[in-house]
């Protein structure tokens, strides 16, 4: 069959009227009345003034007068209807056309007589085309049969009326059929009243049509179905025949000859009447207005992109937007300044880039932005022409996704949907690196396209940044952790590629086309003996449900450091939905693993390569390290403190004699406390840390010779701001006592970023200078200590070494020597405030070298001796019977230098028995006490010499000790304090 | 109530003689007549009334020998007035006691009988392939002599499917079924399902006459039948509307139903001449 659309574009390019048309007046100024209703056409011959004009594209010779073919021998028209593929047209058809318009009103039909030279099908036959192309009403039969023998034919007109003022007498067109040419003769064409011509019953489609505000749309499909004779004959009738009505003209008008146009959004319903006729059918306008936004501005990196149609990117070379053979109109609009694809009569469109396929094999993604007024379904198929990259020869694929609603993402009505389409989701795409055609399909006839691009998705953020102290990690990539070397993110011998991307400013490695990735690090084993757990950050935006798998493999060397050997070992883990952690799409996976895990990997001390493979294809890949876990309590002690005891007052510490401490968690506070051991080192162990209250008031410290508060702590709680432990110390001023009104204390607190800062897993050591306690006016009645986590600090602190100190170098002890604890029973004491002590002569005799002075310490009677070179103490009045003390005790500190050779002498003298100086029975004996003797000499600390009195070897008599002397020539010190001098048993 | 046009039956038989003569040869006897009316239905009465009992009864039932597809009812749906002074027989499409159709048959059997005279209706027809209506004639010996010996005059038969043509037949014995004598009017330019017309027989011992709209187009005398003229005893009226059945065929998708015969009016006239 012929295109029948071309025959209503009936121009007069083909003029070959056979009766030239005279008529040169206007007929729009003529009274219709005084036009001829003459209803001849052609009997016999051309009635006067009426001319044949062929159609466009039509066989323009088609038409001839056989002067004798007529049903009575006289002439008829003669129509050569040519075969199919005829070069001088495809078909035949033509109207003629009278030179003077016709008054036809009075006419119900148009009739013929007509006979074919074989039986036939005329495809169609009618009237009122004056092929000028501005005809109106059109009406004609289609389909007519043929034979070859005279018959009348009968057109009836829709309505006479109508037809006031009509050029176009006579039209037909037709087509050869089976193939062949045929010939049809015409005769007695007129215009009648036949009288059997009844019953018009109307017709205009029945359907709704989807429309939008600013439109217009041509009403079409508009025909009369009379009762001729006894049987219905239908006739295409133009709109202009017919009186439309609209339901609500707010929304749809019709105008002239069956043009609506939509005004208004919502639901309008047309009918119509031929005269007084109502048509059956109705056409019910569902309207919308268009979209008036554009669709979101794609903000994918174009380096990430493969674009088919954007405004944002380069796009590649589309051959068509709607094939011929697809269901749709397409056409370029403009919304709100961006170009939009406006597909209307939506059925189906398939999209064409065969002639230069799309390679989306490094690409993830399809995204594409919709606007549908319906969103019952959107069906988008891709279709991949194959290794061979044209359409057919076996490897051609395709795939269907379908949305909905329902779906993910979900088809919105009236509003720009982003869909984002995994290309996974297109499970029978066997190959995406020759895509050919995208096929859209959807139940909205008006849908609107826009940034139709496949991508390569990218996590929205970086991987977490990871909290393990570094103390404990051994990273192969990670931007929080120094990176050992590795060799190659993906080893020649591998399937995959990687990239280096940043993701917010992050270093990350992407892989795409992952097969199995191979990273080596063989030129810098790493030794994860003892590391316990295995990290790595994944995201991938492939689906990972089930069965889809990631897999981890750990390969180590062995002890020959290097492949083969017979000593490698691996393991390999697969992690998938339902795995531990599970797989996941779109977002990072942190897989976290123990070493234990790989049970496989039982040598760990030369770990070389790490595999990753599986069924996601774009992998991206952070943080991948190894790490020891934190343990929950410290291992090793703290570190013992180097300050010398002398400038110490200890609370808590097995390095010093310590303070008496009243309570080292007292009723009021909010703390659990339990004194353990760490590696044989004592230590407060605080849980459930609120606020831990330390006191010492039965004591209180004197402080005020201090500059520093020291301790060790150990916390296994993770210190991330705003954890914060606090130290408070409170003085109970000059009464001693709390209250009173001279109390006064500081609170300091200590985070991840104080100096010193908080950490994690290690002891740390706060040494605080007290000065920085502003609020700690006075410090000479210290009598609390407060610890506090209270909200968010650590739960559970180790503690140790808690002690104040005198920085720097001491002019005098801060502290009495330690009050000897031996029963006085034991003791001959010369000099200490623990005991009686017998008489002593002089503590200078007067030919010794030396300056003696007595001082207190603490309130502790002290000898202090300066500018030593000997001294001589003199007991000579009432000497010492030592036959029963066998040791000898002494207390000394000197703040001067104690580095060899520095030495300090002790001499011991024996009267003998006369008990006098002299007589030859005198003994003594000297010892020196170096930094490296034992007991040692030291700078600045009290320094207990208790000596066996058998060491004093020439003291070969003791029962009338009567002199002793200290001794510093040469390079001892030279201020020495002294105290508790005795001998004991 | 519409104005019913009266006929005035000497000037209408003035016009028939004048197109019989054009027509046909008029043999002597066929003068002019003084026809008086005896007996009509001018079917004035609301819509929806069945047609008087006094006049009418229903013939009811299906098939009648014509294997007709409807099933004749009783009911005011296939017979009734339209209100409009008009009597409708509806034939309809619905199923009723194995059939798929239905209408109606009225006849004045026992009510009105008579030999002769002159039996007139003006109608408009229903359209539509398969609908088979007429008004006619048949003799009131039928349960006695049976059919066709008793005879039957068609005054007008109509084809759905040839809106334009009429029938005018007699069956008797010897001459019946397709074998009846008749002959069939077609309207020129015009069809009988569009509007009224009025379809009448004249019936004398002589002749048998059939017109349309006053134009007579056959006579019949007993001279022209093959076999005996039993048109001599008393015959009683039928309207009714067929669906379907030998003469017509079955209707098919295109037939519009329901659809109905308008009988404006039936009227019986009796030559004053006849005693």
């Amino acid at each position: 069959m012929i295109r029948k659309t071309a025959l209503s574009i009936g121009l007069l390019a083909a003029s070959v009227a056979l009766i030239p048309a005279s008529c040169a007046r206007d007929a729009d100024l003529l009274d219709p009345a005084r036009f001829p209703s003459d209803g001849a056409v052609f009997k016999d011959a051309f009635a006067a003034q009426v001319g044949y004009a062929a159609f466009q594209d039509s066989k323009l010779d088609a038409l001839s007068v056989d002067p004798t073919g007529g049903p009575d021998g006289s002439a008829a028209l003669k129509i050569s209807v040519p075969a199919p593929g005829d070069p001088t047209g495809g078909f035949a058809g033509g109207a003629l056309v009278a030179g003077m318009a016709r008054d036809l009103a009075g006419y119900d039909a148009l009739t013929f007589w007509a006979r074919a030279s074989r039986s036939a099908t005329l495809d169609m036959v009618g009237l009122g085309n004056d092929n000028t192309g501005g005809s109106r009403f059109g009406a004609s039969r289609s389909g007519v049969q043929l034979s070859s023998t005279w018959r009348k034919y009968v057109v009836p007109i829709p309505l006479s009326d109508r037809l006031a003022l009509e050029r176009g007498l006579f039209q037909f067109a037709d087509a050869g059929e089976g193939g062949v040419g045929y010939e049809v003769w015409f005769d007695d064409i007129q215009y009648e009243r036949v009288g059997t011509i009844a019953f018009p019953r109307p017709v205009i489609p029945r359907q709704t049509l989807t429309e939008e505000v600013g439109r217009t749309v041509q009403i079409q499909g508009t025909s009369v179905v009379f009762d001729v004779g006894g049987s219905d004959q239908t006739v295409t009738a133009s709109p202009a025949y017919f009186t439309f009505m609209s339901s609500d003209s707010n929304i749809a008008r019709v105008g002239t000859d069956g043009r609506v146009s939509i005004v208004g959004a919502g639901t309008a319903t047309i009918t119509a009447k031929l005269g007084s006729a109502t048509a059956s059918g109705a056409i019910t306008f569902s309207t919308t207005a268009p979209p008036t936004t554009a669709p979101p501005v794609p903000t994918r990196p174009a380096s990430e992109v493969l674009s088919l149609f954007s405004d944002a990117y380069p796009n590649a070379t589309v051959d068509t937007w709607s094939t011929s053979w697809d269901q749709a109109d397409v056409a370029d609009v403009q919304v709100a300044g961006n170009a939009v694809k406006r597909y209307s009569n939506f059925g189906y469109a398939a999209i064409e880039f065969s002639s230069q396929t799309a390679n989306a094999s490094a690409t993830s993604h399809i995204h594409l932005d919709l606007w549908v007024r319906d969103a019952g379904n959107f069906r988008i198929k891709l279709v991949d022409f194959g290794a061979n990259g044209a359409y057919g020869g076996g490897d051609d694929s395709e795939s269907e996704v379908t949305l909905t609603p329902a779906t993910s993402p979900a088809l919105k009505a009236g509003a720009w949907t982003s869909i984002d389409l995994p290309l996974s989701a297109f499970p029978l795409l066997q190959s995406r690196s020759h895509l050919a055609q995208i096929i859209i399909a959807g139940s909205s006839p008006i849908t609107y396209l826009d940034n139709v691009y496949f991508y390569l998705a990218s996590p929205a953020a970086a991987a977490p940044t990871p909290s393990v102290p570094a103390a404990q990690v051994i990273s192969l990539f990670s931007n929080a952790y120094p990176n050992v070397a590795v060799d190659t993110w993906s080893a020649s011998w591998d399937n995959a590629d990687v990239a280096d991307v940043q993701l917010s400013g992050n270093a990350t490695k992407r892989y795409t086309n992952l097969v199995f990735a191979g990273i080596e690090f063989t030129s810098h084993p790493v030794d994860a003996s003892t590391m316990t757990r295995f990290h790595m950050d994944i995201w991938t935006p492939y689906p990972t449900a089930a069965p889809a798998a990631l897999r981890v493999k750990l390969v180590d060397f062995g002890a020959n450091g290097s492949f083969g050997g017979g000593d490698d070992v691996e393991h390999e883990l697969a992690f998938t939905a339902a795995s531990s952690p599970p797989l996941a799409t779109g977002s990072w996976v942190g897989i976290d693993v123990p070493l234990s895990a790989f049970t496989g990997l039982t040598t760990r001390g030369h770990l070389a390569q790490l595999i990753i493979s599986g069924d996601p294809r774009v992998v991206f890949v952070d943080n991948v390290y190894f790490y020891r876990t934190a343990p929950t309590a410290p291992t090793v002690a703290a570190p013992v403190p180097t300050v010398p005891a002398g400038n110490v007052i200890s609370l808590f510490s097995n390095s010093y004699p310590n303070v008496a401490v009243d309570t080292w968690s007292a009723g009021w506070d909010a703390a659990d406390l339990a004194d353990v051991q760490i590696a044989g080192n004592d230590a407060k162990k605080y849980s459930n840390l609120m606020f831990a209250g330390i006191e010492f008031t039965s004591a209180p410290v004197n402080a005020a010779a201090m500059t520093h508060f020291h301790l060790d702590i150990w916390t296994p709680d993770p210190v991330d701001a705003p954890a914060a432990f606090r130290v408070k110390l409170v003085d109970f001023g000059a009464d001693g006592a709390y209250g009173g009104g001279n109390d006064v204390e500081h609170e300091l607190a200590f985070t991840a970023t104080s100096s010193p800062a908080l950490a994690s897993g290690s002891w740390i050591s706060l040494d605080i200078p007290l000065a920085a306690f502003t609020g700690l006016v006075t410090r000479e009645h210290l009598a609390q200590l407060l610890f506090v986590a209270d909200p968010s600090g650590p739960k559970t602190v180790y503690m140790d070494n808690v002690f104040f100190y005198r920085a720097g170098q001491l002019t005098a002890p801060l502290a009495p020597a330690p009050t000897p604890t031996l029963p006085a029973a034991n003791v001959i004491s010369l000099y200490s405030n623990a005991y009686a002590n017998v008489p002593v002569d002089t503590w200078s005799a007067g030919w010794d070298a030396a300056d003696v002075e007595d001082v207190q310490i603490s309130g502790n009677a002290v000898k202090k001796y300066t500018n030593l070179v000997f001294a001589g103490i003199e007991f000579t009045s009432a000497p010492i019977n030592a036959a029963a003390m066998p040791h000898f005790h002494l207390d000394i500190w000197t703040p001067d230098a104690s580095a060899p050779p520095a030495a300090f002498r002790v001499k011991l003298v024996d009267f003998g028995a006369n008990g006098g100086y002299g007589g030859g029975d005198d003994v003594e004996h000297e010892l020196a006490f170096t930094a490296t003797t034992t007991p040692a000499l030291a700078t600045g600390s009290w320094i207990s010499l208790d000596i066996p009195l058998s060491a004093f070897t020439g003291l070969t008599t003791r029962a009338h000790l009567a002199q002793m002397l200290f001794v510093a020539d040469g390079s001892g010190p030279k201020t020495v304090f002294v105290d508790n001098i005795y001998l004991h048993r | 109530m519409k104005a019913k046009p009266q006929r005035r039956a000497l000037l209408a038989l003035t016009a028939a003689a004048v197109a019989c003569l054009a027509a046909c040869a008029s043999p002597s006897d066929e003068g002019a007549h003084d026809w008086q009316l005896v007996w009509q239905d001018e079917f004035e009465g609301p819509a929806g009334q069945l047609p008087a009992a006094t006049k009418w009864r229903f013939d009811i039932g299906t098939d009648w020998g014509n294997a007709q597809l409807e099933y004749d009812t009783g009911r005011p749906e296939n017979a009734s007035l339209d209100g409009a002074g008009n009597l409708a027989i509806t034939a309809r499409r619905e199923a009723w006691l194995g059939r798929s159709y239905t209408s109606a048959r009225i006849t004045t059997r026992g009510l009105f009988e008579q030999a002769e005279g002159r039996y007139e209706a003006r109608i408009k027809m229903p359209r539509g392939k398969g609908i088979w209506p007429a008004f006619w004639l048949l003799g009131a010996n039928q349960t006695t002599t049976g059919w066709p010996a008793c005879g039957e005059i068609d005054i007008t038969e109509f084809r759905g499917q040839n809106p334009s043509t009429v029938l005018g037949t007699v069956h008797g014995p010897g001459y019946s079924g397709t074998g009846g004598i008749g002959r069939q009017f077609d309207l020129a330019q015009d069809r009988f399902d569009t509007g009224f017309h009025t379809f009448a027989l004249e019936w004398t011992e002589a002749s048998l006459r059939w017109y349309v709209d006053d134009k007579l187009y056959q006579v019949i005398r007993p001279g022209d039948l093959p076999a005996a003229w039993v048109f001599d005893h008393p015959f009683y009226i039928i309207l009714n509307v067929a669906v379907g059945g030998g003469c017509v065929g079955a209707p098919d998708a295109s037939t519009p139903l329901p659809q109905a015969m308008l009988a404006d009016y039936v009227r019986v006239y009796q030559s004053a001449g006849r005693p």
